[in-house]
Order: C-alpha cells, then sequence, then structure tokens
C-alpha cells in the first residue's frame, strides 16, 4: 500500500531576501519566513493532515521551518530527527555569494564541482537515499520532510515521469506530496498556503514562476 | 558539591576563514575545524573526563562540533539559548563592518544595525546555562557554544573566578572549565588548542 511523503522547502531566510546563495550555510528565518511558517502550519490543519513521523534537514532554517509549521497546526512541535541527507546542495565557495553568480541552467550538473562544491547527481542520490531509508522503515505511512528548494525540485525532476503535476511554483514553504511505494516516488500534489496577507510593498516577489517549457538560469 | 561545565566553541567554519560574520548565521566546519573538535575530544579523553549531558547552540556549527567532540555517544540537545550574537544586518557581511576595538565588549554597538547588545547576551547566556546546571543529574556537562557570546559570558563572571582571562574572544574548539555551586559559576581553568 502507498505511502504518503510531505516535503516542505524552508521559510524565507535573510539569505534568500538579500539574494545570496544558500546551501550549506545557513541565515535565521525572516519575520515574514516565521508567519510563513505559521500560515502553513494552519495550510495543514486545514486540509486534516496527520504526520506520524517528521524529519529535517540538519540546517537550522528547516529545523526552525518545521518546529513553527508542526506547532501551529497540532498545538505543540512534533518530534523530528535531524539528517545531513536532506541537506540542499552544497555550492562550495559560492556560498553567502550573491545568486546572481549562479551560471548555469535549471540542471546543477558539475558546476559547482570545481569550486568545491557538491556534483548534482550525487546530491539527489543522498537525498533519495535519505528519503528511501525513512519510508520504508516500519509505522511511516504519513511522513513530514524539511528541506530545501534545489534538493526537492532536483529530486522532483529525477521523478519526472511519474509525477501527477507539473512544477508551476518554486517557494518557500512549498509542501511536495509524494506518493512512496517500492522505491518508487510519485508526486500527487503540490501545495503553498496563501501567503498574500504577508506581501508588503518595495520587498522583492518570493513567488518564482517557472516555465516548464524555459531553459536558462531559474 | 561544585558541579562542572565545560564551555566549547565550535571548530573553524568556511565563514571564519573569510572573515564574514556569522552570529544567527551559519557555515559549514572546515577540515581545519573538525581537527580541532578532535584535539578537544583527545584532550577529554586523556583527562578521562565524561558528560553526563551534551548540550550544544542549535546553530549546526555547534552540534556538529558537539558529534564530534562526543563520537556521536551521547545525546545532544540543542538549545537557542546558547547561541551566538545576532549582528542584525551585518549577518554574512564583512567583519570589517564591525569597528575593531568595539569587540571587548561589544556594549550596544550592534544594537542599531538590529542586533544583540552585551546585556541581553550575558543574560541569555547566564539564564540557560544556570537552568542548565540546576537540573538533577548534571554533574559534568559539555555545552557548545560561540566565541563572542562565550566571552561576555566569561567576562561577566570574572569577580567570581579563580582564573582571569582577558576579555577576547578565545580559539576555535577552546574550552573553558567552569565550577557551578550555589548559582555561582567559577572558572577554573581554560584549554586552547593548538591548532
Amino acid at each position: 500500500m502507498p505511502k504518503t511523503l510531505y516535503i516542505m522547502r524552508h521559510s524565507e531566510t535573510l539569505f534568500n531576501v538579500q539574494g545570496k546563495t544558500q546551501g550549506w550555510c545557513d541565515s535565521p528565518l525572516t519575520e515574514r519566513g516565521i508567519e510563513q511558517a505559521r500560515l502553513t502550519g494552519k495550510e495543514f490543519a486545514r486540509r486534516g493532515l496527520a504526520f506520524d513521523h517528521a524529519y529535517s534537514s540538519t540546517s537550522e532554517r528547516c529545523n526552525d521551518t518545521i518546529e513553527l509549521a508542526t506547532e501551529a497546526a497540532f498545538g505543540e512541535p512534533m518530534p523530528y530527527e535531524r539528517r545531513k541527507g536532506l541537506k540542499e546542495l552544497n555550492f562550495g565557495a559560492f556560498e553567502g555569494k550573491d545568486q546572481c553568480l549562479e551560471l548555469h541552467d535549471d540542471n546543477f550538473g558539475d558546476f559547482y564541482v570545481p569550486f568545491g562544491g557538491e556534483r548534482h547527481s550525487d546530491a539527489t542520490a543522498r537525498f533519495e537515499a535519505d528519503l528511501v531509508e525513512i519510508m520504508e522503515r516500519p509505522g511511516h505511512h504519513s511522513v513530514l520532510v524539511c528541506s530545501h528548494g534545489g534538493i526537492a525540485i532536483n529530486f522532483y525532476e529525477k521523478w519526472k515521469d511519474h509525477a501527477r503535476v507539473p512544477v508551476t511554483i518554486f517557494s518557500n514553504c512549498l509542501t511536495y506530496v509524494y506518493e512512496y511505494e517500492d522505491g518508487v516516488f510519485s508526486c500527487q500534489d503540490m501545495f503553498v498556503a496563501d501567503l498574500s496577507s504577508l506581501e508588503r510593498p518595495g520587498l522583492p516577489k518570493q513567488v518564482r514562476i517557472i516555465d516548464p517549457s524555459r531553459r536558462g538560469p531559474l | 558539591m561544585a558541579r562542572t561545565l565545560y564551555l566549547l566553541r565550535h571548530g573553524q567554519t568556511l565563514f571564519n576563514t573569510r572573515g564574514i560574520v556569522q552570529g544567527w548565521c551559519d557555515s559549514p566546519l572546515t577540515e581545519l575545524g573538525r581537527h580541532q573538535a578532535e584535539l578537544a575530544r583527545d584532550w577529554f579523553e586523556r583527562r578521562q573526563i565524561r558528560f553526563d549531558h551534551v548540550y550544544s547552540s542549535s546553530a549546526e556549527r555547534a552540534s556538529d562540533t558537539a558529534d564530534i567532540v562526543t563520537r556521536g555517544a551521547v545525546h545532544c540537545v540543542r538549545t537557542k539559548g546558547l547561541k551566538e550574537f545576532h549582528y542584525g544586518i551585518i549577518e554574512g557581511n564583512s567583519y570589517q563592518l564591525v569597528l575593531p576595538g568595539t569587540y571587548n565588549p561589544y556594549g550596544d554597538f550592534l544594537v542599531p544595525f538590529g542586533g544583540s547588545s552585551e546585556d541581553e547576551v550575558v543574560a541569555r547566556m547566564t539564564e540557560t546555562l544556570r537552568d542548565i546546571m540546576e537540573r538533577p543529574g548534571h554533574e559534568s556537562v559539555l555545552a557548545v557554544s560561540h566565541g563572542a557570546c562565550t566571552r561576555a559570558f566569561i567576562a561577566s563572571i570574572d569577580a567570581t573566578s579563580t582564573l582571569h582571562v582577558p576579555n577576547r574572544v578565545s580559539k576555535n574548539c577552546s574550552v573553558h572549565v567552569i565550577e557551578y555551586d550555589d548559582g555561582r559559576f567559577n572558572l577554573v581553568e581554560r584549554f586552547e588548542p593548538e591548532a
């Protein structure tokens, strides 16, 4: 019987707003990020979601997001296991630098390797290995994972042929819903809470729309 | 009877090597940083020091350091009470923006940037560490934290300490050995790894 895996991206952080590359480095949630996590938790509750287990990347931005979201959903934060396999891609020398320097197309490929970063395929492999290990554990039928944008979209792309929905948004607290069975991940849905109340004029737009037919940098 | 607190600074990180401010930001331990944590581990093991409880700042560089020092054998409780100063809008920027000479102590220098004041950090560290050391069964405790907040805390306990140290940030993976008795902290020894 298929199990359900929810992969959520962390909330908005200082480096997101400043347009800095953030993989294995970390920065604190903004005030808006904190509210995003809470609204996402309320969205979980509104949808009647329940998770038997929760996991998070070892990055503090994910820990904060999952604690805030599950507290908003269920009244108190769920206990969760932190795992390094769920981290973002390591961007090597680009960590903390301007995002405009990320001159590659959607697939990171080997771009970061000469700079001490991670190979796209290696990162996707260790991410998937962790997810498989998690989903194969007994009693894991509805699992929440908090992770990162780049690695989550790489993972989605890898399993694209089994996906029921196209990727159309790429934003903080976006949640992918996968069915897992016999080593196969099929994306059934993706959603984000209504965060429009958090928009303030003059601040950079947090949602980037991806046209699936477009090549070139995100 | 006095309990012992070992307050350890995390190992060297990527941002440390670049002179980039990381208070509430974080970056991975370098190879040297991991080696420094091993040196601290060796120091504890040579003295046959065992921890009944291990705490760390919620920053990943601190919890990674704790894992190396304890060989992952003791469950590490992460707490925001042991976090570094928040540097406000200077986070992720060059240390050159932090005026030399304002480090010891910071006073209110960081406040206009949206950062922490010295008093606020001292109060937080004191409350966190006192709360930890008052818990039952806490006789030999490892707490992994950060350079500036440790400096501030150690300066604040100077009056009740046997060992007096200059008010400056100590090296990565330095260990402050502190005796706790009846609400009072007493710095008795410090180890700074040579690496």
